[in-house]
């Protein structure tokens, strides 16, 4: 069994990207959006969260982070 | 270790642009200030042009309550500053592109798509989708029509009869690079000390979209901001709610200090005094120039 990062209630993001901030500096020392293997897509009212599974995603920072719930670490 | 601190210069007249490292504005830290400080330049040289810009504080993106940006017209001798939310104050930060500013006036109405460095001038009379543009996942646009709008809901305010009628109509924005924080570690905890404040914020968690970086989703991040605030937050430029929590000198140090920057307590002291002394400067600047102009020849 491995564990991935899933975004259960994805309807909920309102935008804030503190994942995607958080996700790139759990790489290393820096913010850079174009490494970071969360991306927030979509408008206001209408985001949609895509994750990058070629990384290792199972942070449970990334789930922490978020202020509105939406992330899960699942079995897979 | 200095902070890059940049600003692009675009000439909406001839699509000539330019990066320019500008460490000069590290003396006004950033937001309001620097807007002013840059506006003092422009009007000391070419009080005559049309100018826009757009301006971004040192913690945007980086710390929470903290993700707005300004937006400084002048037109006919008349400056007005607009302040709002969204992403830009934020990818601009991250970026550490501190201010983009437009002078004079396109001849035709236009769009501008800036990745990185990389800057696209788009006629807006020829057929596209301003959605296609940018980098998927890093994308934010503002668009200037009667009212300043950022990613069709964050206001700035309706644009009053000074702003200038340059045909920039909309610019879209994806930052590109890395924003070095030199200690993790304590980034971490004064970070938490930030969000340990959330019981000072002026306004309450909510469901709707946020500013980048803000956990909050307040309803109210939709709307344009209130411009009397204190110098401090305004030059980080933070949000209006969140006055109370970046009023405090040893906080907003710390915070600074995090980064890389390299503010001492009695600068920050003595900052708001500046402002005022910017404010006068560029007062009377005009008021000198218009005084001994018998004709202004708007560009």
């Amino acid at each position: 069994m491995s564990k991935i990062l899933t975004v259960p209630k994805e309807e909920r993001c309102i935008g804030c990207g503190l994942c995607a901030v958080k996700s790139s500096l759990l790489l290393g020392k820096t913010i850079d959006l174009s490494k970071s293997f969360i991306k927030i897509i979509g408008k206001p009212g209408k985001y949609r969260v895509v994750i990058d599974y070629g990384t290792k995603t199972d942070f449970k920072e990334i789930v922490d982070v978020c202020p509105r719930g939406c992330f899960l670490i699942e079995e897979v | 270790m200095e902070k890059k601190r940049n600003i692009l210069q675009i000439d909406l007249s001839t699509k000539d642009y330019f990066f320019k490292s500008f460490p000069e504005i590290n003396k006004y830290i950033g937001g309001e200030p620097v807007s002013l400080f840059l506006l003092r330049e422009l009007i000391n040289t070419e009080p005559t042009s049309n100018y826009v810009s757009i301006t971004t504080g040192p913690l945007c993106g980086v710390f929470p309550y903290t993700s707005k940006s300004v937006i400084t017209s002048y037109f006919k001798g008349h400056y007005k500053e607009y302040v709002g939310g969204g992403k830009i104050g934020s990818f601009m930060s991250l970026s550490y592109l501190d201010s983009i500013e437009f002078y004079n006036s396109s001849p035709t109405p236009v769009y501008i798509e800036l990745v990185g460095k990389d800057i696209r001038f788009i006629n807006a009379e020829e057929s596209f989708n301003i959605d296609s543009l940018g980098l998927s996942g890093r994308r934010t646009k503002i668009q200037f029509s009667n009212e300043i709008l950022s990613d069709d809901y964050f206001s700035y305010g309706e644009k009053n009869e000074f702003f200038p009628q340059n045909n920039l109509l909309g610019l879209v924005y994806s930052p590109q690079g890395e924003f070095y924080i030199p200690d993790i570690d304590n980034y971490n905890e004064v970070r938490r000390k930030v969000l340990d404040k959330e019981s000072e914020l002026l306004v309450v968690k909510g469901t709707s979209p946020s500013c980048y970086g803000c956990p909050m989703g307040c309803a109210l991040s939709k709307n344009m901001e209130n411009l009397n605030v204190s110098v401090l937050p305004r030059s980080l430029i933070s949000c209006a709610y969140a006055e109370p929590i970046y009023n405090d000198i040893n906080l907003v140090f710390s915070c600074l200090q995090s980064l890389g920057f390299d503010y001492d307590h009695e600068f920050l002291e003595k900052f708001p005094g500046k402002i005022g002394d910017l404010n006068k400067s560029i007062k009377e600047s005009i008021e000198n120039y218009f005084k001994f102009s018998d004709s202004v020849n708007i560009k």
